[in-house]
């Protein structure tokens, strides 16, 4: 006890000391309540790596993404859900144990290894159909391209790990377990340059395998497919020996090769080469169980880029028809000598197929733009919509109201959306302004048509939203120019200080103030100019792959200062940090200055400060030369000194960092694994995890109006924090409290539109900014004993609203709805009528106190509500007066009509049983002429009869509450037949009041009969205690 | 809905805060929690029913929960008048959805039914041996800010659930099953316990709030929690033959 009592003492006298430090103490702050909303969009979706279906009921599909995670259907397809996000998003292979399908296998990172490509983190199994996961191993595999569990024993399973793409390593090749994934042997291995790209299972013998190692390498300026590693490699005991299959196959160096054996015919098997010549690339094929192979095909989807397109899909009852993923994705019937392209307007680039065995024309595809379902064997396809993978590169936003939002994607061109739409953002709701590879996309500040847009290398366009029309305005070069290298995803800027100036960066750069029409270079070469760098037209390997993907020695980021339009800093892909104070005169590289960050890093984000021109924030990432390691650096000294900002909270490299416009304490960093958020300086950080996946966050924006932080997810879409206000207002001192509110301004009534209810399952629908009022404030614990909630009081201090209050540590935002509670309304079998009694009017626009009542402590606050001053002019303050006191007019009859109806029902039920009280004849007569009364003209009230549906009558409970859902939802001036019958009503409730007061006096006659004869009076409740209960 | 209810019994607490030791294992923290949670009185008791409200899309309704040992429950919404309903008594799982079905009561699939019969008036961690299910500490994980014990429940009939115990009160905060039957099969639900107060000497969490995938799509909130109601029978569960 007392060796407690000292622990005690001692911890309170360690935070008393710590108390005076408290500015220098990492702030923590849970988020609570504070979640991001996806808006997608998924109707370009993104891209899909592999696909995995359930023999044994087939409805069930897995679909992995390569930046995504993985979407499970229950339903063949009808809809998907993702069931991975706690991961990283980068899927490699999924195999379900076809024995145990309840048994999944994961291999993350992505084997089809483009510039853009994000990485895995090992593999991962779920024994539950993907309710949960276990991490099993191979943590640093980087990427895993195939599982193949043996059919005859669950515990073997083999795994061909592709491993690291941009550097040697030797988790390598082929891995076996034989105990369920406890212990694992590597028992192919190559070299460190050789990863195992596919792999292969003899359908009648499980210790038969084929191995295709690929020999290869990227690195920021180049790529190599082939090399001596590279090869096809076989099996014939499990993984103890194996040999490389050489005979009939091509001599010389190989690439990637794809290999499948036919699951209907073990002896056929065919191989996709990525050969050193050209007449040597090709489909083989053995019908020998591979010991001979003859030469197919060169059809072009069959040797097309081997690196993002080798995936070969036998079917599985038919050993002469084969998928082959290309550009397009191509089918053979006749195994593999013509080939037939799908069109049916599915997207390109192919990297899997999955087709049902149990109705084998029912075939899944995976592309750049998403997955589709054919039900004819592969003729015509059809798109999931449900599925917002979309890989944005970039993310900007417009002052439109709803703001709209703005950015580019893998594959998938330049697309523009509503943050928020009626019934919620939906696919219908994009438009495109560009098509390509698209990245940045912003719109000129000022002109609400203009869009400036780019596809793959620069190629910028101005795009009229209006008409449609999209003028080429990228760059030329002058004469006695080098040629301009333009990044695969080429930076474009809107000056912050004048709306009308544009930059462009090739290694130069350029600004123009006439829209793009023509352009000044205003810097010299800005990056290294390493001519070791600059290969491009001959990147690729064993098959030229010149797509501007490899274009380097490149600016990479522009961003001029907002406080200062002189100050442009300039980021390159090649390490490379430039700084002019003087609208481009002179330039100063400051990336030497920083320490700790290695030559020649990409910078990927700049971020200027909203309060000082000489303060920076910087991202940088090396993980294309190996470095996975976060990079993140602040100055305040115009670069010539650096802060690392990098804590231990940080997982993943560093894509993008944003201070926020109103407090220099509150950064927000997008890494490869997510979003991160500081709430002093970058001190500490804090993953914000609140319905955002481990997803890469490669650009944000914060609305400057709307106080909103959009992210653009590269594989998820686009997230939305709608109200960053509540982090702002985050200090240590707010820190320290028990409970404290933090002010979110005033709750605008929002109004929207219908919306479409149907067009089925399947399709995306974005969730829209919440409208209710929110009280929100900070808690330091969690509440667990006893009662807390919430009070809201009216500006009179009437008790309007009592609601179950937030309970969590950190921020707790209780949504209020401003709407009035439900009327206490007398039933009915009339469907509208009934919708008409839920609906209610409006709150009030005015001020409304809260009291949260926690234990035996009050925390009071107020909030304003107003109607949104930009419908002011539609719908004036008479007009909505007007509308509200119609509506009262309306509900206070409803809540009137209620109390009458009940207790005329209370009336005759106390009745009915004093009529077996009284002894007199007549006395029973009475009583009960008078129950049967109030019971007639009671049920002459409602409509109780019908089917709630098409058969329906109306009384005045009805009347009252057809005509309130007729102007229930409108903000303005309700109509003259509207008010005129809103009378009519009143009147005719006034001859029901009369009625009632009718019977409550003969009922009160009756009750002195009762009390002479010492029996109990019929007793009914006053109005005041009725609408209490 | 109709899975919350044991919850109300689960939580169960008395005010001891002896228990305050970083339970590392799952018979630690069981222990602590049947320690603070009086589980020997619990078993005085076979009956409950709880009159509140509940709030569903910013809508705010009338609900009684009562329930039955072994797996009798009745959930009843009231709509100006329109109730809805969710029972089982014991051998016929039926509702009444006057938006859906009508306004009749309507006996439920071989499957909902069975599922229905899978409410378990006793919580699921009491006793659980006994029951052929599996308990295991399954790490700590952070609840809305608050550090807790993670315990991974596997019911005889395969069945998962989680339970999460703040580390500092040893209270569970949060349950999360999986969704059954029905097109959202497979979905996490998790449940959030908050205001414990005391009925029959019994601590019990008066308020709920479930959610999918993070979203609040139902709290439910208790004004009064009696246990034993003795005008409660095994009547009022069953369905209405006509």
């Amino acid at each position: 006890m007392r060796s407690n009592l000292t622990q005690l003492l001692f911890t309170f006298l360690s935070f008393c000391c710590l108390g005076t430090l408290t500015a220098q103490e990492p702030l923590s702050v849970s988020f609570g309540d504070l979640r991001a909303r996806s808006i997608g969009p998924a109707l370009m979706s993104g891209r899909v790596v592999d696909i995995e279906g359930v023999n044994s009921d087939s409805k069930k599909v897995y679909i992995g993404s390569a930046s995504g995670g993985i979407w499970y259907s229950a339903n063949g397809g009808a809809d998907f859900r993702p069931i991975f996000d706690e991961y990283t998003m980068s899927i490699g292979h999924i195999t379900v144990d076809q024995n145990h399908p309840d048994t999944i296998w994961v291999g993350t990172g992505e084997p089809w290894t483009r510039n853009s490509v994000s990485v895995g983190e090992g593999l991962f199994r779920s024994l539950n159909g993907g309710k949960t996961w276990t991490k099993i191993g191979f943590e640093d595999s980087e990427r895993i391209s195939n599982i193949i569990v043996d059919p005859t024993n669950s515990a073997i399973v083999y795994v061909a790990v592709q491993g690291h793409l941009w550097g040697p390593h030797k988790t390598r090749g082929i891995y076996k377990t034989t105990d369920f994934g406890q212990t694992w042997e590597q028992v192919l291995y190559v070299d460190e340059n050789t990863g195992a790209a596919d792999m292969s299972m003899d359908p009648t013998d499980p210790n038969t395998l084929f191995v295709s190692m690929w020999d290869h390498r990227r690195t920021p300026d180049y790529f190599v497919s082939g090399g001596p590693g590279s090869g096809l490699f076989k099996t014939t005991d499990g993984g103890a020996n194996w040999t490389k299959v050489t005979a009939g196959l091509p001599a010389g160096k190989l690439g990637r090769l794809a290999v499948a054996i036919a699951p209907s015919n073990a002896d056929i098997v065919y191989v996709t080469v990525e050969a050193e010549k050209k007449e040597d690339k090709g489909l083989y094929r053995s019908e020998d169980g591979g010991a001979t192979w003859t030469f197919v095909s060169s059809d072009f989807n069959v040797t097309v880029r081997p690196f993002y397109f080798s995936r070969l899909v036998v079917d599985p009852v038919n050993p002469d028809k084969l998928f082959k993923c290309g550009l397009n994705l191509t089918v053979s019937e006749d195994g593999g000598k013509s080939w037939r392209t799908v069109g049916s307007g599915v997207h390109s680039d192919l990297h899997d197929v999955w087709v049902n065995p149990n109705m084998t024309d029912m075939v899944f595809c995976g592309t750049d733009g998403g997955a589709y379902r054919s039900l004819d064997g592969g003729y015509l396809f059809e798109m999931f919509m449900d599925l917002p993978l979309s890989q944005f590169y970039a993310v900007t936003v417009d002052n439109a109201e709803p703001f709209n939002v703005y950015g580019g994607l893998q594959d998938n061109g330049s697309w523009y959306g509503p943050s928020a739409s009626a019934g919620g953002v939906a696919n219908r709701d994009w438009d495109i302004s560009n098509w390509g590879d698209g990245f940045h996309s912003i719109p000129h500040p000022t002109d609400s048509d203009i869009v400036y847009s780019e596809s793959q290398g620069g190629n910028l366009v101005r795009h009229n939203k209006k008409d449609g029309q999209s003028k080429d305005i990228k760059p030329i070069e002058e004469e006695g120019d080098p040629d301009y290298r333009w990044n695969w995803n080429t930076p474009i800027q809107v000056s912050p200080n004048n709306p009308e100036r544009l930059y462009v960066a090739a290694q130069f750069l350029f600004q123009s103030d006439d829209r793009g029409n023509s352009w000044t270079k205003i810097s010299p070469d800005l990056t290294t100019n390493n001519p070791d760098r600059q290969r491009q037209k001959t990147s690729g390997g064993l098959s030229v792959d010149n797509s501007a993907a490899e274009n380097n020695t490149t600016i990479y980021v522009i961003t001029e200062s907002p406080l200062n339009g002189k100050v442009i800093w300039v980021g390159t892909d090649d390490g490379n940090l430039q700084l002019t104070r003087d609208g481009g005169k002179s330039w100063t590289n400051v990336a030497p200055n920083i320490p700790g960050l290695p030559a020649f890093t990409w910078c990927t984000g700049i971020e200027p400060s909203h309060f000082d021109d000489k303060t920076c924030y910087v991202t940088f990432d090396g993980h294309k030369q190996g470095d996975k390691t976060s990079y993140v650096f602040k100055t305040t000294d115009s670069g010539a000194t650096w802060t690392s900002l990098v804590t231990d909270d940080i997982e993943g490299y560093a894509l993008s960092i944003r201070e926020d416009l109103e407090s220099s304490n509150l950064l927000f960093l997008g890494t490869e694994f997510g979003l991160y958020i500081s709430m002093d300086s970058g001190l500490s950080w804090k993953a914000f995890r609140n319905n955002l996946p481990r997803v890469g966050v490669r650009a944000m924006v914060i609305h400057p109006r709307d106080n909103a932080l959009v992210l653009a997810t590269h594989g998820r879409g686009i997230f939305i924090l709608d109200d960053i206000r509540p982090l702002r207002q985050i200090t240590a001192e707010v820190a320290a409290k028990k409970l404290e509110f933090l002010d979110l301004g005033p709750t605008y009534f929002r109004l929207e539109g219908p919306s479409a209810p149907f067009g089925g399952s399947g399709n995306f629908v974005g969730q829209n900014p919440d409208t209710d009022a929110k009280i929100v404030y900070y808690m330091e614990k969690r509440h667990t004993f006893g009662k807390m909630s919430m009070d809201v009081y009216d500006s009179e201090g009437n008790l309007i609203k009592t609601l179950p209050a937030g309970k969590s540590a950190g921020i707790n935002i209780v949504s209020l709805p401003t709407r009035l509670p439900m009327p206490k309304a007398a039933p009915t079998n009339n469907r509208m009528a009934l919708f008409g009694s839920v609906l209610t009017p409006g709150l009030a626009e005015g001020v409304y106190t809260v009291k949260i009542n926690k234990g035996n402590e009050v925390y009071e606050t107020t909030f304003e509500l107003l109607f949104d001053p930009k419908h002011e002019a539609n719908y004036p303050a008479k007009d909505r007066k007007l509308a509200r006191e119609t509506q009262l007019r309306l509900y206070n009859m409803t809540n009137q009509l209620g109390y009458i109806y009940f207790m005329l029902e209370d009336m005759q039920k106390q009745a009915e049983m004093r009529v077996a009280d009284v002894s007199k004849k007549k006395d029973k007569e009475l009583i009960e002429a008078f129950a049967r009364e109030v019971e007639k003209y009671k049920d002459g009230l409602v409509s109780l009869e019908g089917d709630f549906y098409v058969d329906e009558g109306s009384n005045i409970r009805e009347d009252i509450s057809t005509l309130y859902l007729g102007m229930s939802q409108y903000p303005g001036s309700p109509s003259e037949g509207q008010i005129r019958k809103t009378g009519e009503l009143e009147g005719r409730m006034a001859t029901v009041q009369s009625k009632f007061d009718g019977f409550v006096s003969r009922m009160n006659a009756i009750n002195e009969k009762l009390v002479k004869l010492e029996l109990a009076p019929i007793a009914i409740k006053t109005m005041e205690a009725y609408l209490e209960q | 809905m109709k899975n919350i209810l044991p919850l109300f019994f689960l939580a169960l607490l008395s005010f001891s805060f002896a228990t305050q030791s970083q339970a590392q294992d799952a018979d630690e923290v069981i222990a602590a929690y049947l320690e603070v949670t009086n589980g020997a009185k619990w078993s005085e008791f076979s009956a409950m029913r709880m009159t509140g409200s509940s709030v569903n899309q910013g809508m705010e309704f009338p609900i009684s929960v009562v329930a039955m040992r072994p797996n009798l429950q009745k959930v009843e919404v009231s709509i100006q008048g329109k109730s809805f309903v969710d029972s089982y008594d014991g051998e016929v799982a039926w509702s009444i959805n006057p938006f859906m079905g009508g306004t009749e009561p309507t006996k439920k699939n071989e499957e909902e039914t069975a599922e229905a019969a899978l409410n378990n008036f006793e919580p699921e961690l009491l006793n659980w041996r006994d029951k052929g299910h599996t308990v295991t500490y399954d790490g700590a994980e952070e609840v809305e800010g608050t550090d807790c014990h993670r315990l991974k429940l596997v019911k005889a009939n395969g069945d998962e659930e989680y339970y999460f115990f703040d580390k500092e009160t040893a209270v569970l905060i949060m349950q999360r099953s999986y969704i059954k039957s029905g097109p959202m099969k497979g979905q996490a639900v998790e449940t959030y316990m908050s205001d414990y107060d005391e009925v029959n000497g019994i601590y019990i969490a008066f308020t709920l709030e479930q959610k999918v995938g993070g979203q609040t799509f139902m709290q439910m909130t208790a004004e009064t929690i009696e246990l034993d109601p003795e005008d409660l029978t095994k009547e009022a569960f069953a369905f209405p033959e006509k």
